[in-house]
């Protein structure tokens, strides 16, 4: 049993709002595929540039098992002179393996034994690679179009539904076939079957100096239904570094979160779509299984309803988390609203954007922050010639500094937001920087608070004309920032306790150290200490020493439920001081004090003894006059 | 236990003389201030004041308070309560001043109640009847020493810009002509403001208003901001912004003398297992295999230090806020109170601004809640109302972003000509929420020189749950509670156009500018499009009526069929069999259910007058069901000993009337043939003249 109590539970209405519950649904009715497919030609530039792709692959094949366990993954060598069988030869049997191709691994869900198997033959590359698998004979160049066929065979006989399939080719040669060729041809018919068939194609170059123009430029494009002025040529060394982290770019057509029309007038309305910037915290999953033989046991939370009659049960049975109902009084009287009416309120409208006005751009204030904000793209699919009026209006508000003010509905039963879309565009020059995978030219969907989300604090008790610092001392944190700064990279920052976790999981089952760093050495301040060493006496001779933070009373437990004894507010080592008396006094605080405390300090600084019975304004007025007695004096 | 309660006392005009619009959007206005109130199940206290009754209280003539003068909680009775009191007898006297008199009192009466807030509401026509001001300043003043804050709100109402201070400020609206007692009663509604600080406002506005509270006790999170090992100020953090509905509702999934709860069932393979919790241990999915990871197993690390732990400085521009995450946005302050951490606070936010820098730490939140967490902290200079401080984001880590491969939107095909630019532009220009009210300098009808001020911006959701609820509580006691009836009252109230459309000042101009750029851009809905979405919606209501036909049982109901409304009891009950997959246990549910029926049936029939209508309808639903559940031999049983009591009882009328006129005689299977008809010929015919 949980400590869950039905009888209080809340519901803050707020449970049907997620945005990722869209492609989550989707993910139930199909799985994510990549299909690798490494060019025997990487063998050419030495062993090394292959190992180089080999490893990527190692690495993206341990990131994906870590985090998306349902994925299938697959292997093909391309232009390669044999083809042998991979381990499993009967997979391939109802599929027709052309010349200078060879299946490594068809699409599989990773398990243990298969990322063994892989291990186990990297490390046998250096030595058989070119005996066993070769390059094609005379030039390297083995069909383009063939090996696409058989991508396209191993994914569409995986065995499973795919709703998300990405072939990834990784390469060095820029000019599988000459442009003039039949060749070429052929190849360019083949990218419009996976445009059909919607399967992503990506070419990984391994050298920096890969020039898309003569192939790849018009194959992915077509590949992709885009004009081919649309086409942004990526950065091939970036493209390696995310394709270890086995992520590729998205391909925009198939991975949104959802399609929705924008009105922006009475029968004036365009389609677009619109994306998130960054997914859930995805941990590896956690599951339930037998000691005996690890087996996985699945769990289901139920909901039981049971009416006792004495003893015995009069009826038992089991409710779904949507048959119960919201419930409010009316005087005596207890009134229902059914969770099925809460979704008619909910569904009062069909998912939709509708435009409200135009505001400058400097009408948004700096920080403003509800939650993450999302990408919003045209899309000409479902009504024809949004592209245009968006990017019309896209041009429009770049160029005079407008921002868009929106009513937004994302998803059914969703909750209207009002939003603010800001124009953003790709900048050329920061091409290299992870500033260009970001997004695209577009608008980002930010999200306003409601009113009521907007808590008004009245900060009157913190300020003080006390609290401003002079110049010495601003000037003292802008040297600690010149000697602690850093670059920010997105990679820059990992989750430790993710980290931590693949760590061990990996070394529990493969027997793979990492070098993760555990989040004690990442709290561990050596290094800044040192950095900032020079400045430390600065730091003592420009501020005070810190008054211990008043103790408060620890919250009542609730094991034995009697509120704990009272604890001194002030400390009574500073009392010592008759200086700190005097602030005290100064700033009518000594009532913080206890009564014995204020008996003490009469001792100790007065000389005066007062009756235990006093009460305390008695005591403080006594200090107090003494005080003033004193300074009199 | 320190609580920001507050205390409200709405003083309302119910003189005959007030405008009935006036009357009528004060008493909506106090509703929703009622309402919110409730739903956000608040513990504030409030109470009511009118002034032009016809009833008077000791001392002040035509004002009367509800209910003994206390304070009450809120709830729906309230509500209900609220609507009969406005409606007692009123005259023409009343004034307003007596009025506030009285509030006052019920303030000082509530004291008792300790609340942080008391606050006096008056929505007050300050029309042209004369008014007595001779305690003008005493009560101003009374209102000024308490404390008790005042918000006056009233209909003419217009803003302008003071010439001084550039701030809004609410002023009558001189647009119709006054008279001179008008013009008196406005001069003493326009001095409260510099009198004792109240606040004067439109309706909208007084909503606004009364919604708004600050508050000067926040929840704080007390901790220490460390750079390097001896660099540490200590800070509260607060919440500035939060992502969280205050609106409360209780759920719950049984009555009171059942019992919830919510219970784990192990499957393997589909089937349930009841393993024990020693045979059970934890593991992670890594691909298709199962890896066994026991925590227990692993060393236990002692909790990382709470607190934010610093991590490096940045440039401010260098982290994109498209990567900010969570659900709240924090403010970090120095300590309370404590000067040495707020002049370091205050000399880090000063030389974070100037060198244009941000910082990041590592969150601890606490030694329970210990993972930590990234956060990026932005400078917020001090000013007026608050001193330095930072602001506190979440950040999302890099194994979650996301990249894409957007094409450029500057292609040739959607190129857009000068002709169609200028339309888009001219749709901007005519949708502007701020320059249509460049002209400061006249009044205008809202306190923002801004159509839609993000800082005030509704809770539609919250707001359409909120008169759900009223209406359910209004309409309480009327039969019809369907879900029909439920549809179209959603649809009736306006309430759901009304935040979905261009502000009205602007909606003429705007409709005509987008009518432009629709006659400009070609724009034509995609038929391929459409099919593929319908396929696509049909494909995903299929699937889960094959998956879980389980599921769709409706729960028996625990009662079975009445005496008063045994014909929709009868319904309700059958419906919930008919929902039952497994046939042996449905056929088996239906015999008690149908030899319930019967006894309620002739239990019907003995009483002294028949309701014929009643059994009328309940012998043919009864008659209807046992068709389809293929039980006739039972019906016909049924209706011999049906005969027998008629004939006993000479229940003539309901013989002729209800058994021979509805035909609800033995049933037939299939055509019936001349045997059939012959028998039921001779079943319906009676002879009561040979009757005993």
């Amino acid at each position: 049993m949980s400590t869950w109590n039905p009888a209080n539970d809340v519901d803050l209405l707020s449970g049907s709002e997620d945005e990722e519950d869209i492609a989550m649904k989707r993910d139930y009715h199909g799985r994510e595929a990549i299909l690798f497919v490494v060019d025997a030609n990487l063998q050419t530039a030495g062993i090394g540039r292959l190992m180089e792709a080999l490893n990527i692959i190692r690495t993206a094949f341990i990131s994906g098992m870590l985090v998306n366990d349902k994925d299938l993954i697959g292997l093909v060598f391309a232009n390669t002179k044999h083809s042998p069988l991979p381990l499993e030869a009967s997979c391939v049997e109802t599929i027709v393996v052309p010349e200078n191709c060879a299946v490594f691994l068809p699409l599989r869900q990773l398990t243990k034994p298969i990322v063994e198997h892989y291990l186990e033959f990297m490390g046998t590359v250096e030595s058989q690679f070119a005996t066993e698998y070769g390059l094609v004979e005379p030039d390297g160049r083995g069909k383009f179009d063939l090996m696409i066929r058989l991508c396209i065979e191993l994914l569409e006989k995986c065995g499973k539904k795919l709703n998300n399939a990405k072939i990834a080719y990784v390469t060095d040669v820029d000019t599988p076939h000459l442009p003039s060729s039949n060749e070429f041809q052929a190849a360019l018919q083949k990218a419009i079957d996976l445009e059909g068939k919607e399967f992503e194609f990506h070419v990984i170059p391994m050298n920096d100096d890969f020039d898309y123009g003569p192939f790849y430029k018009e194959f992915i494009t077509l590949s992709r239904a885009i004009e081919l002025d649309a086409f942004v040529e990526p950065d091939p060394s970036l493209l390696r570094e995310m394709l270890a982290d086995r992520k590729l770019k998205q391909d925009f057509l198939r991975r949104c979160l959802g399609h929705f029309a924008f009105h922006l007038g009475p029968n004036l309305s365009m389609s677009v779509q619109y994306y998130n910037y960054f997914q859930r915290r995805a941990l590896p999953r956690k599951v339930q299984i037998m000691r005996r033989d690890n087996s996985v046991v699945s769990t289901k939370r139920q909901i039981i309803v049971r009416k006792h009659e004495g003893e015995e049960i009069k009826h038992e049975y089991q409710m779904k988390a949507n048959q119960g109902w919201y419930k409010f009084d009316l005087g005596e009287k207890s009134l229902r609203l059914t969770m099925t009416r809460m979704d008619m309120v909910r569904n009062m409208h069909k998912p939709h954007m509708q435009l409200l006005g135009f505001k400058h751009r400097s009408a948004l204030p700096e920080v403003l922050y509800s939650k993450p904000s999302n990408f919003m793209y045209p899309d000409d699919q479902s009504i024809i010639g949004s592209k245009r009026l968006f990017r019309g209006l896209w041009e429009r508000c770049l160029q005079r500094e407008k921002i868009i003010v929106c009513l937004f509905m994302s998803k059914r039963k969703s909750i209207p937001r009002y939003v603010v879309l800001v124009p953003v565009q790709v900048d050329k020059s920061e091409v290299k920087s992870y500033r260009s995978q970001l997004c695209g030219d577009g608008f980002k969907i930010v999200y306003l608070p409601e009113a009521k989300h907007i808590r008004h604090i009245d900060m009157c008790d913190w300020n003080n004309t006390a609290n401003s610092a002079d110049d010495e001392k601003v000037d003292f944190f802008q040297k600690i920032i010149k000697r602690l700064r850093i670059d920010y990279q997105p990679n820059l920052i990992n989750d430790p306790s993710l980290d931590y976790l693949q760590a061990n999981l990996l070394a529990l089952s493969l027997d793979i150290t990492t070098d993760s760093k555990g989040i004690d050495e990442l709290l561990d301040t050596t290094a800044q200490d040192k950095r900032i060493e020079k400045y430390m006496p600065d730091y003592e001779r420009l501020f005070d020493v810190e008054a211990v933070p008043a103790k408060k009373r620890p919250a009542k437990a609730s094991a034995n439920g009697a509120s704990s004894s009272k604890m001194p507010k002030i400390d009574m080592k500073q009392i010592e001081s008759y200086e700190f008396v005097e602030y005290l006094i100064a700033e009518e605080r000594l009532t913080s004090c206890t009564v014995a405390q204020l008996q003490w300090i009469l001792q100790k600084h007065f000389d005066e003894n007062l009756p235990k019975s006093s009460p305390k304004d008695r005591l403080v007025k006594c200090i107090v006059a003494l005080s003033a007695g004193k300074a009199g004096t | 236990m320190a609580t920001n309660k507050e205390c409200l006392v709405i003083v309302l005009d119910v003189r005959t003389c007030a405008a009935e619009d006036f009357k009528l959007k004060s008493v909506k206005c106090v509703a929703e201030i009622l309402k919110d109130k409730i739903v956000c199940s608040s513990k504030d206290y409030v109470s009511f004041v009118l002034v032009g009754s016809a009833k008077n209280t000791d001392d002040c003539q035509n004002v009367i308070y509800f209910k003994e003068g206390s304070v009450q909680l809120c709830s729906w009775q309230l509500l209900l309560d609220l609507f009969t009191f406005v409606n007692e007898t009123a005259c023409e006297q009343g004034e307003w001043l007596d009025g506030i008199k009285v509030a006052l009192d019920m303030q000082e009466n509530a004291l008792a109640l300790k609340p942080a807030r008391r606050r006096i509401l008056l929505l007050f026509d300050f029309n042209s009847m004369p008014q007595s001001y001779e305690n003008f300043n005493s009560i101003t003043d009374e209102l000024l020493n308490s404390g008790i804050e005042l918000i006056v709100g009233s209909h003419n109402i217009a803003y302008i810009d003071n010439m001084e201070s550039g701030e809004p400020q609410a002023i009558f609206n001189f647009s119709r002509k006054c008279t001179a007692e008008e013009l008196e009663n406005q001069k003493y509604a326009l001095n409260l403001v510099p009198r004792c600080n109240a606040t004067l406002c439109s309706f909208k506005e007084t909503l606004q208003t009364v919604f708004r509270v600050t508050n000067r006790r926040p929840w704080t999170w007390n901790s220490t901001l460390c750079i390097g090992s001896k660099i540490s100020i200590n800070v509260q953090g607060m919440i500035a912004m939060k992502n969280q509905t205050p609106v409360k509702l209780n759920r719950v999934w049984a009555v009171s003398d059942e019992e919830v709860s919510r219970e784990t069932h192990h499957f393997m393979k589909g089937a349930e297992v009841t393993p024990l919790p020693e045979d059970l241990m934890t593991g992670y999915m890594l691909g298709g295999t199962a890896v066994p990871y026991d925590d227990t197993l692993l060393e236990p690390k002692a909790p990382h230090p709470p607190g934010l732990h610093f991590f490096g400085f940045i440039k401010r521009d260098s982290v994109p806020d498209e990567y900010f995450s969570g659900d709240s946005l924090y403010v970090v302050a120095h300590q309370k109170g404590s000067t040495v951490s707020a002049n370091k606070l205050d000399a880090l936010v000063r030389a974070l601004d100037s060198s244009n820098h941000a910082m990041l730490c590592w969150k601890i939140y606490s030694p329970k809640l210990n993972t930590p967490k990234m956060v990026i902290l932005l400078p917020k200079l001090p000013d007026d109302s608050h001193p330095a401080m930072l602001y506190m984001l979440e950040l999302s880590y890099t194994s979650q972003h996301h990249f894409w491969d957007f094409p450029s939107l500057r292609t040739t095909k959607s190129e857009c000509s000068e002709e169609q630019l200028e339309a888009i532009d001219r749709l901007i220009d005519s949708t502007d929420l701020e320059c249509s009210l460049s002209n400061t300098h006249q009044p205008r009808q809202w306190r923002q020189n801004d159509l839609l001020p993000f800082d005030s911006l509704p809770s539609i959701f919250e707001q359409n749950v909120m008169d759900v609820l009223e209406r359910r509580v209004i309409k309480e006691g009327s039969l019809r509670d369907d879900d029909q009836q439920f549809k179209e009252m959603l649809k009736d109230k306006n309430f759901v156009d009304v935040f979905w459309s261009v502000p009205e000042a602007l909606e003429e101009k705007s409709k005509q500018a987008a009518s432009t750029v629709k006659k400009l851009f070609p724009l034509k809905h995609s038929r391929a499009w459409l099919e593929k979405l319908q396929a696509k919606e049909q494909a995903e209501n299929a699937l889960p009526i094959k998956d879980e036909p389980q599921d769709k049982e409706i729960p028996m109901p625990a009662d079975g069929v009445g005496l008063v409304a045994s014909a929709q009891d009868y319904t309700r009950i059958l419906a919930s069999i008919r929902s039952i997959s497994n046939v042996t246990r449905r056929d088996a549910q239906f015999q008690t259910l149908a030899a319930q029926v019967r006894v309620v049936i002739f239990t019907l029939l003995e009483r002294k007058k028949l309701n014929l209508e009643q059994l009328g309808e309940l012998i043919s639903l009864y008659r209807q069901s046992c068709l389809d559940f293929n039980a006739f031999l039972e019906y016909d049983k049924f209706t011999e000993e049906l005969k027998k009591i008629v004939v006993a009882k000479r229940l003539q009328e309901f013989w002729t009337d209800i058994m021979d006129d509805k035909q609800l005689g033995p049933l037939v299977l299939g055509q019936p043939t001349l045997d059939d008809e012959l028998n039921l010929k001779a079943y319906y015919t009676i002879d009561w003249q040979g009757v005993p």
